[in-house]
Formats: C-alpha cells, sequence, structure tokens
C-alpha cells in the first residue's frame, strides 16, 4: 500500500503560517526540499505532519502553543494524502481558546457527504499508525539520538512496528484473555486446572459409577427377592385353597367364596377405575360445583364481564390528542388513563375469560353420578368384606378340624407379605425419584439410585470441564510459547536483516572510521573495527547511522510511507551530507526535506541535477506576510542566515 | 410458581399412589392434588403456606386434567370471590380479581398468584380430609370416605348448600 503525502494549508497557525498552500502534486514529486528559515515553523508543522498521519490526542499547551496571536481564537492545518487509489483529506481544527484540536477526514469518494468527523483512515494504516510509529518516518536529530541511546528502545519497537510482531503480543494477550475466560467458564463445576486435580476428578467419578453399579445390582437382587416373594404368597394362598378343598366338606364353599370374592374384586376394580375417571370433572362431584360454576356464569353474563374495553384501548386512547368525549387529552389526562388502564384486562386476558365463561356455562343445575357410584362401591366392599369374613371363618373352621398344616400356610403366607411389604420399602427408597420422598426416606446419593445418577452425571461434567480446561490451559500454553518464539525469531531475523543492510550503507557513509552495529538490541549497539565496542560517536555519525538504519528499515516494509524529515544534514559534515544525500533519495518512494538555507551545501546540490525534484521556499518578506515559491533558482539563491536577516532575505529577492 | 402438594400427604395417601395387587389407584400426583383441592373450594379457606412441600411436584397440570384448566380457574375465582366478600354486582372489584388470578399465557390458565392460591386451598383441602378419615388403605375406601365429606350421611345432596349465594 502506497501512502503519499499531496499537499498542506495553514490557518492561522504560528510562524505566520496563515494561508499557505504547499501543493506537491498529484502525484507528488517523489523528492521535495522545504526550505524554511528558522522560526518559520519547521517543528510546528512537524508536529501537525505527526497528528495528521496518527490522529493522537494533542494535549490543550501543545494546541495552544501553535496559537500566532492572542486575538487568534482558531487555527486550521489540512493535510491531503493519498493511500493506494483513495485521497484522504484530514484537518485538524484548533480550538485556541479551549485548547482542543479536533479532526475531520474526507474522502474523495465521499466529498458530496463532506466531513466525516474524527480521524478515519484504512483500519489496517490506523492501527499502524501509531503517534509513535509517525515519529519513525516524520523526524528530526532528535529521532537518530534516541535510535542509539540504549537507555530507549526505539530501535527494537520501530522494527516491532512496522512489522507488525506487535499483532503477535496481541494475540498472546488474547489467549490470555481467553483463559481467564474458560477458567471462569468452567469455575462453576471445577476449580480443577492441573494433572494431579484431574486424576482426582477420575477417581471421584469412577468411585461414583462403581457405586452406581452397586446400587443397580442391590435393586435387581431385591426386585427378584421380592418376584419371588409374591410368588411365595401365590404359591401359599393357592396351598391354602387346595387344602381348603382337600376336603369334600369345605371344597364347595371354598370353590363358591373363592369365585365371590374374585368376581366382587374386579367389580370394585372397575367400579373406582371409572369413578375416578368421573371425578377429573369438578361438576362431577357434587351438584353444589355445578350450582357454583352455574352462579359464576349468570353473574358474568350479568355483569356483562369481561368488559369489551381493554388495557390496549386506554394505552392508544391515551396517546390521542382527544378523548372520545371530544375533551382535549394533556399530561395529566394522560397519565391518569395510563394509571387507570391498568384495572382493565388486556385482550389476551379476556380471551381467557370468555373461555372460562364459555366453559362454566355450560353447566346449569343438575345431578351427579357420584352419589350411585359412592353407594355402589360401598355395597361391593360390604358384600367383599363378607366374603372374606366367611373365606376367615372356613379357614379357621379347618384348622379346627385338625389342619396343622394349614395353620402353618396362613403364618408363612402372612410372615412372607410382611417381608415383602419391607422389600418394596426398600426398593422404594432404593430407586424414588420424587425430591419429597427422597427426604422423608433419609436417602441420598449413596442410597438412591437417580440421586447417584444425578451425582454422577455431575462428576461427569466436571471432568469433562476440567479436562477441557486442562487441555485448554496445555493448548494455550503451547501456543503463547509458539507466538514467543515465532516473535523472538522473527525478531531476531528481521534485526539481522537489518544490521547487515545497515552496515552495508555505513560503509559508505562512513567509510572512515568502519563503524558498525553490532547488535540491535533494544538500541543500536555499536563497534568500530579499530576501537571494539564504539559508545561515542559524533552526532553527524549518529545521524548517518539512524539514516542508515531507518531506510534499511522502511526499505522491506510492507507499507511504502513518505519520509519527512526535518534537517536532515544539519549536523553532518559537508562531505558526509553529500553522501547522505545520495544514499537517500533511492531508498524511498517520497521523500520531503526540511532544510535551512545552510543545509543546501552538501545535501540539497546533489538534487539539483535529479529530475523529479520539487523545491518549495517558505519564507515571510518585509511585510511579515509569508510566500512562498516553488522555484529552484530562487531556492538556490535563498540566502537565509540562522539568524534569519531580514536583510539578508529581502537582498535575495 | 408450580403445583406443590400439602405436606404428609403423599405418606397419608400412599396406599393409593402404588398397588402391587392390581387394585385401582391413583394415576398421578395430580389425582391426589385434585381431590384436596376440590375439598378445600368446598371449605372455602385457604391452608398455610407453611404446611406445603417446598418443592414442586409438577409444572402444569397433567394430561387427565388439562380440559378442566377453564372450570378449574373458574372454581378459583368463585372461591375468591366468596372468601373476599365481593358483592355480586360490584364488577369492578370482580373484574380486578380476575385480572389477579388469570394469566393468559400460563397453561393452566392461571397467574402464579393464582397457583400459589390453588396450592393453598389444596393444603386446607387435605386438612379436611385427614380430620374426617384414616388413611385409606385403597382407593375405593377413598372414594366413598371421600363422598361422605361431601355428603354426609343424614345431609340430602340437594339440601347441600353451594359455597357462594
Amino acid at each position: 500500500m502506497d501512502v503519499k503525502l499531496i499537499s498542506w494549508r495553514y490557518k492561522d497557525i504560528r510562524g505566520g503560517l496563515s494561508g499557505v498552500d504547499v501543493d506537491l502534486g498529484n502525484p507528488p514529486s517523489r523528492w521535495t526540499l522545504i526550505q524554511m528559515p528558522n522560526g518559520m515553523g519547521k517543528t510546528t508543522t512537524m508536529h501537525l505532519f505527526r497528528a495528521a498521519f496518527s490522529g493522537e490526542h494533542l494535549e490543550p499547551d501543545i494546541v495552544k502553543g501553535f496559537r500566532p496571536s492572542d486575538s487568534t481564537k482558531a487555527g486550521e492545518f489540512e493535510l491531503v494524502m493519498t493511500v493506494g487509489d483513495q485521497t484522504y483529506r484530514i484537518t485538524l481544527l484548533l480550538n485556541y481558546e479551549s485548547g482542543h484540536c479536533t479532526y475531520h477526514t474526507a474522502r474523495a469518494d465521499t466529498q458530496a457527504g463532506g466531513k466525516q468527523k474524527g480521524h478515519v483512515l484504512p483500519k489496517e494504516l490506523k492501527s499502524l499508525l501509531t503517534a509513535d510509529f509517525c515519529r519513525l518516518f516524520i523526524f528530526d536529530g532528535d529521532l537518530a539520538r534516541k535510535i542509539r541511546d540504549l537507555k530507549y528502545q526505539k530501535a527494537s519497537d520501530a522494527i516491532s512496528a512496522l512489522y507488525r510482531l506487535d499483532k503477535l503480543g496481541e494475540l498472546r494477550a488474547q489467549i490470555d484473555r481467553l483463559i481467564i475466560e474458560e477458567q471462569e467458564r468452567s469455575s462453576g463445576t471445577t476449580k480443577t486446572q492441573t494433572s494431579q486435580g484431574l486424576k482426582a476428578l477420575k477417581t471421584r467419578m469412577e468411585t461414583v459409577k462403581s457405586r452406581l453399579a452397586g446400587l443397580k445390582r442391590q435393586e435387581r437382587t431385591w426386585a427378584q427377592t421380592l418376584s419371588e416373594g409374591r410368588a411365595k404368597v401365590q404359591e401359599l394362598e393357592a396351598s391354602i385353597r387346595n387344602h381348603m378343598q382337600q376336603d369334600n366338606d369345605f371344597r364347595s364353599r371354598a370353590i363358591s367364596l373363592e369365585m365371590g370374592r374374585s368376581a366382587i374384586d374386579k367389580e370394585i376394580v372397575d367400579i373406582a377405575k371409572s369413578t375416578l375417571a368421573e371425578l377429573r370433572n369438578p361438576a362431577a362431584i357434587h351438584p353444589c360445583i355445578i350450582h357454583e360454576l352455574s352462579e359464576l356464569g349468570h353473574k358474568m353474563q350479568r355483569l356483562k364481564l369481561p368488559k369489551t374495553m381493554s388495557i390496549e384501548f386506554f394505552h392508544e386512547l391515551a396517546d390521542q390528542p382527544k378523548c372520545v368525549c371530544g375533551r382535549e387529552i394533556g399530561p395529566n389526562e394522560k397519565s391518569t388513563i395510563v394509571s387507570c388502564a391498568k384495572d382493565y384486562l388486556s385482550e389476551d386476558q379476556i380471551g381467557v375469560v370468555n373461555a372460562i365463561k364459555s366453559a362454566v356455562r355450560q353447566y346449569e343445575e343438575g345431578t351427579t353420578t357420584f352419589a350411585a357410584r359412592a353407594t355402589e362401591l360401598g355395597e361391593r366392599m360390604a358384600q367383599r368384606q363378607k366374603l372374606n369374613g366367611d373365606w376367615d371363618r372356613l379357614q379357621a373352621e379347618r384348622v379346627a378340624a385338625g389342619d396343622p398344616e394349614l395353620e402353618q400356610f396362613k403364618l408363612d403366607k402372612a410372615q412372607q407379605e410382611e417381608e415383602n411389604e419391607q422389600l418394596e420399602a426398600h426398593l422404594d427408597a432404593l430407586t424414588c425419584t420424587d425430591a419429597i420422598l427422597q427426604e422423608s426416606h433419609g436417602v441420598d446419593e449413596k442410597s438412591n439410585i437417580p440421586l447417584c445418577k444425578a451425582d454422577l452425571r455431575l462428576r461427569e461434567k466436571a471432568l469433562a470441564e476440567a479436562t477441557g480446561t486442562v487441555a485448554f490451559l496445555r493448548k494455550s500454553t503451547v501456543t503463547k510459547e509458539l507466538i514467543e518464539e515465532i516473535e523472538h525469531r522473527a525478531l531476531e531475523l528481521i534485526k539481522e536483516r537489518l544490521q547487515q543492510a545497515t552496515n552495508d550503507k555505513l560503509k559508505v557513509v562512513i567509510p572512515t572510521e568502519a563503524i558498525k552495529i553490532a547488535r540491535i538490541g533494544g538500541a543500536l549497539e555499536l563497534e568500530s573495527d579499530v576501537l571494539g565496542s564504539k559508545q561515542q560517536v559524533s552526532e553527524g555519525q549518529s545521524l548517518a547511522i539512524a539514516y542508515a538504519f531507518l531506510t534499511s528499515l522502511f526499505e522491506q516494509a510492507p507499507y511504502r510511507l513518505p519520509f519527512i524529515v526535518d534537517s536532515p544534514a544539519g549536523s553532518l559534515d559537508i562531505q558526509v551530507r553529500r553522501e547522505v544525500a545520495e544514499l537517500i533519495p533511492a531508498l524511498f518512494e517520497q521523500m520531503i526535506m526540511f532544510v535551512i538555507s545552510s543545509e543546501r551545501e552538501g545535501f540539497a546540490e546533489p538534487f539539483y541535477g535529479k529530475k523529479g525534484v520539487r523545491y518549495c521556499t517558505i519564507w515571510r518578506d518585509n511585510t511579515q506576510t509569508t510566500q512562498t515559491s516553488q522555484d529552484l533558482t530562487f531556492f538556490k539563491q535563498f540566502h537565509s542566515e540562522d539568524n534569519g536577516s531580514k536583510s539578508a532575505q529581502v537582498g535575495v529577492l | 410458581m408450580s403445583f406443590q402438594l400439602p405436606k404428609e400427604s403423599r405418606e397419608y395417601f400412599k396406599y393409593l399412589l402404588k398397588r402391587s395387587d392390581g387394585g385401582a389407584c391413583f394415576s398421578t400426583l395430580f389425582d391426589l392434588y385434585y381431590f384436596c383441592l376440590m375439598l378445600g373450594f368446598l371449605r372455602n379457606t385457604l391452608g398455610k403456606e407453611v404446611d406445603l412441600e417446598s418443592d414442586k411436584f409438577v409444572e402444569k397440570y397433567t394430561s387427565d386434567y388439562q380440559n378442566q384448566a377453564d372450570i378449574i380457574a373458574g372454581l378459583l375465582i368463585s372461591a375468591e370471590l366468596s372468601r373476599k366478600g365481593i358483592e355480586k354486582d360490584d364488577r369492578s372489584s370482580i373484574e380486578r380479581e380476575m385480572l389477579r388470578l388469570l394469566d393468559h399465557q400460563s397453561p393452566s390458565r392461571l397467574s402464579e398468584e393464582g397457583i400459589k392460591l390453588l396450592n393453598l386451598y389444596a393444603v386446607e383441602g387435605f386438612r379436611a380430609i385427614r380430620e374426617e378419615v384414616a388413611p385409606p388403605q385403597s382407593l375405593e375406601e377413598f372414594l366413598v370416605l371421600y363422598y361422605r365429606i361431601w355428603s354426609p350421611p343424614g345431609e340430602s345432596t340437594d339440601a347441600k348448600q353451594p359455597l357462594e349465594t
């Protein structure tokens, strides 16, 4: 992606920078030399460039520092850039009274819609153009010192920012966040996040599994025993019947009683079942219920319930300007209507009431069958009781006639029935699912199958969660280590390449001392073939090293950015300047260099013979009006001492 | 709010809930609840909340009772109008009661408060049953006894006064 600076414009900015437009052409010239005398606002311009590219927040003191005079309330700086095929116009509105700087962005393709508030650039570029990063391509001599200074991490930070290695750091931070989320998610069931904890969870789960298997075995055993017990009772009953029938005197009476009992039992079951089914309709229970329902139906009918007006009607009415009676509905009336609306049923509720009304109105005064059923049941039960009494008496007679075996059968049967009853209770306790029954039986997950199953489900879930969490943590750690390794290796590899590329350039820029970068740590660590570790270099050498490093850094960068530098050769020897001027231009697709007249020598001269160079001079004339010129001859002849002698400037003009 | 049984009612009716001799018994716990509830309506008195089981036994009417939802809601309205002494011509109060007791979104037609009241009527009904009869040993025995509570011997069915007149 190519990013190009096209033009900028000042309005009411310190240094007499008002109504000044600098146009570099579109496409812009590859190299632009801007000549501005000291005091004209080069530093201010660099600051505004960085803000326009990064969209950084400017502190009020800084904004107020751009104020040209106390009477000026606001200023404006506008920068036009292209990003690929798109043109972006970034405007900084400087409020000198409040100290606020607000950004606006206009895109060529959205001009019809006007400016958009904020600093709006393509997302990828925006994330790259941090305030610190912008200092790498919009800089002055101070950067060169910091890139060399071991106190700073400028060199390393610059690499990370440009090659987006910081994204890997963000990825690691994201994994940390995911780990926290996973831990929080799983903490509801388990806090286990270690292999030992996992093993303990597995053991506990196996214990519960084994317990459940034991309980199920117990259930099978008891169910089997109960089944056998019931069969035993039936056998004993058969034995009793047989005994009763062995004697001719008793046989016919026993058979008759047996048949009678069987028939009456069946009748009772049938009547009870059908009565139960009938009574599930409340109206079948008693005439008073029918009366009750009938009364309710009549009452609703008489009172015309439910009312046809619903709560929705009043809410709609409250929103009307006038009531149905024609009176105005003001805020007070509206509030009253809405408040009273809650006394009315909603349309849905009206539907329910109507359904109830319809249901209850079908019942009129009448009789029920319950009385007849109850009488019938009572009679059958009395018959059964009588038959049972007869049966007991017959058995007693048989025993009295000398049948100890029958007596034993009866005893065995009673005992077996008691055992069966106990087993049923045990089985019920073992298998009941109802919470209240479980409580009344005093059972827990160790003695009740459904509770044990629930416990096992919890254990399984906890284990699954813990397994997931532990596995997640293990994978996360491995991933983080891999990312860290990638980050480290990538940085080292880039540093190696940069070191080699920078040293190649240094051989050209500073051939006399053979200074070279020994290592790129946080900063550039130098060494000299002659002196070994080399920490003391001249400012000129520092600048040359910084250029060499930055040019190497940017030449393989994924983003091609304009290179804007203030006083690129200020402290270099004239010969070194010439070498720097020869070296730098080829490395950048667009380079904008701010110089003062004294820097022309050595640095500007090598450009004069090149094509595609734009020369711009900005100065103040005798009337303190700021002027601009893009004439090369004027550029060459503009003579400005660093002290800014007006006479000298005027003399040239 | 879901249906809750009166405390100790399961134990009281245990022979009606499970039977291994092939005899008739309640199909669901809701049968137990229903018989208590109807008697609670007859007594037109609310039982105490403390006498309810702490846990719900079912969330909505079982299939045997789904068709009775409107009737049961009507009986609840009627019982509450009577219990609160609301005059039969007091249209606003009657509608307010309906508003309080009904919820069109609920499968039972009843609001949470309506179901809570239903539970309390069931508590009173269970208290009345227990007061009148010993724990029944069979459904047939219970049905006969239940009938006698509604229509005590010597009192004709026709003479039975409705809850509200």
